[in-house]
């Protein structure tokens, strides 16, 4: 049982976490980019395990023939960031930055923010995108936002809300009218007039919340708490049950990764719930 | 018996002009191999570590518990915390409950950064092997207070709610529980911790 174990989970371990496309015809044939480039490509290397010795192998010989290749510095580092050797991580992606900057910028942005809360740093990188880009940054690793969202968070978090709102409603309304809102674009919004006080704009969004993803425990939680600050007790109580409801059902925001901004915890809803008179 | 080249530089009927050719010709060829040997030792020891993946961890007697026992010694490398699945009861909000609210020492070393503290967590929860690193808000090597770190080390060891890692493939084995590697980063702002992930 114990080698069946050991065989299968070796299987799932040995799955390799997709490395960064990259269309290898713009080095020339021949060259020893395009040779790093090949390498890069190839199946061989895309069966690695992602920071397993041999993956790091293949880096480090695509940057011995191509030391200009910055996707290789990219995937390099990915390992580092996501097990926790940050300096390492940010001395690798440096390179690729500095090599690709409209490129990898808004990578470096996204992983300051959501792995280390270093919101400064993404903030000056999402900033220098945002001037490389003409202010359309792209949108995060993970897919969940637009980079400009994320902008509007560090901000946030480093005690500027106003300047946080100015960035979401204008990223928010260019979304809007290409209807491609990103999937909690109104709930951080939301969040963000609760806290401001302003809980007519955070009841508003919170409801345009609903539509986006009509099952999920943090929009009704915030609604909840819109509710309950609206002296509206009856409200805020079917809105925190619904909350309750859905967490146990597992319709929560997660992140394997790493914490979410504005996450919501059983224990909060259950604490609101025990608030109401 | 010595080589054929050094009988011939040996050999008293060469002349000198003779003997000179014969001795660049082997100084030559030994450095040919020489920067061969050399060359292919580079190519077979790149920068990386062959000996590990990115951020294992090996038993160090100094450091380590030797009553610490993996479970799958031998029988599976060691996932990470993102792939198996492992948390903290709680999650994030009560390690900061730990580790933000709590009472902790000011830092009288650097003042901003990141403290991180990577460590084993077996399949019945158990943790050891704690290696601890430390980065300015630069990401460049820093030196928080001593008192400070240790009293981090100390809470991030005496953790007792870890639910460990599982097997989350798709047969029969799922919801197995695995060692994992998990790690706790603690943002250090102004001397104080502010935040902890992941």
């Amino acid at each position: 049982m114990r080698s069946l174990l050991a065989a299968a989970a070796g299987l799932l371990l040995s799955l390799p976490d997709h490395a960064q496309d990259v269309n290898c015809t713009i080095y020339p044939a021949g060259t020893s980019c395009r040779l790093a480039c090949d390498l890069y490509q190839s199946p061989a290397r895309e069966a690695t395990a992602q920071g397993s010795a041999r993956s790091q192998q293949y880096f480090d010989e695509m940057l011995a023939l191509c030391p200009t290749f910055a996707p290789a510095w990219r995937e390099k580092a990915v390992p580092y960031l996501k097990r926790g050797e940050f300096g390492t991580w940010k001395r690798l992606i440096d390179h690729a930055v500095q090599l690709q900057p409209a490129q990898h910028l808004g990578y470096r942005g996204w992983c300051r923010f959501e792995f280390l809360h270093d919101y400064a740093g993404a903030q000056a990188d999402l900033t220098r995108l945002m001037a490389l880009t003409r202010s359309n940054p792209g949108f995060s690793a993970n897919g969940d936002y637009d980079l400009r969202i994320v902008l509007a968070l560090c901000k946030r978090e480093q005690g500027d809300p106003t300047g946080a709102l100015a960035v979401f409603d204008q990223c928010i309304a260019a979304n809007e009218a290409q209807q491609r809102v990103g999937l909690y674009d109104y709930l951080h919004r939301g969040v963000t007039r609760l806290r401001q006080g302003d809980n007519a704009g955070a009841l508003l969004d919170l409801q345009r919340q609903q539509q986006q993803i009509k099952r999920l425990a943090d929009t009704e939680y915030y609604l909840g708490l819109v509710y309950q600050k609206q002296k509206k007790t009856a409200l805020a109580r079917q809105r925190f049950v619904l909350a309750k409801t859905l967490f146990q059902q597992g319709h929560y925001r997660h992140n394997d990764y790493c914490e979410t901004l504005d996450k919501v915890y059983l224990v909060d809803i259950q604490t609101a719930l025990s608030s109401l008179k | 018996m010595p080589a054929p080249y050094l009988r011939n530089l040996m050999n008293p009927n060469f002349s000198i002009e003779q003997k000179l050719v014969l001795r660049a010709l082997a100084l030559g060829a030994v450095f040919f191999c020489f920067s061969t040997v050399l060359a292919l030792a580079q190519r077979a020891a790149p920068p990386s570590n062959p000996a590990a993946s990115v951020g294992d961890i090996a038993f160090d007697p100094a450091t380590d518990r030797s009553s610490f026992q993996r479970c799958g010694e031998g029988q599976y490398d060691v996932p990470q915390y993102y792939q198996s699945q492992t948390a903290y009861t709680g999650g994030t909000q009560a390690l900061r409950q730990q580790f933000v609210r709590a009472a902790m020492p000011r830092s009288t070393g650097a003042q901003n950064g990141y403290v991180t503290i990577r460590f084993l967590i077996n399949c019945h929860g158990e943790t050891d092997r704690f290696r601890v690193t430390q980065i300015d808000a630069a990401y460049q090597p820093a030196r928080f207070g001593p008192a400070l770190v240790a009293a981090l080390l100390g809470r991030a060891k005496a953790l007792r709610a870890w639910v460990p890692g599982k097997f989350t493939g798709p047969d029969a084995h799922h919801g197995e529980a695995l060692d994992s590697y998990y790690y706790l980063l603690l943002k250090i702002s102004h001397g104080r911790v502010v935040d902890v992930l992941p």
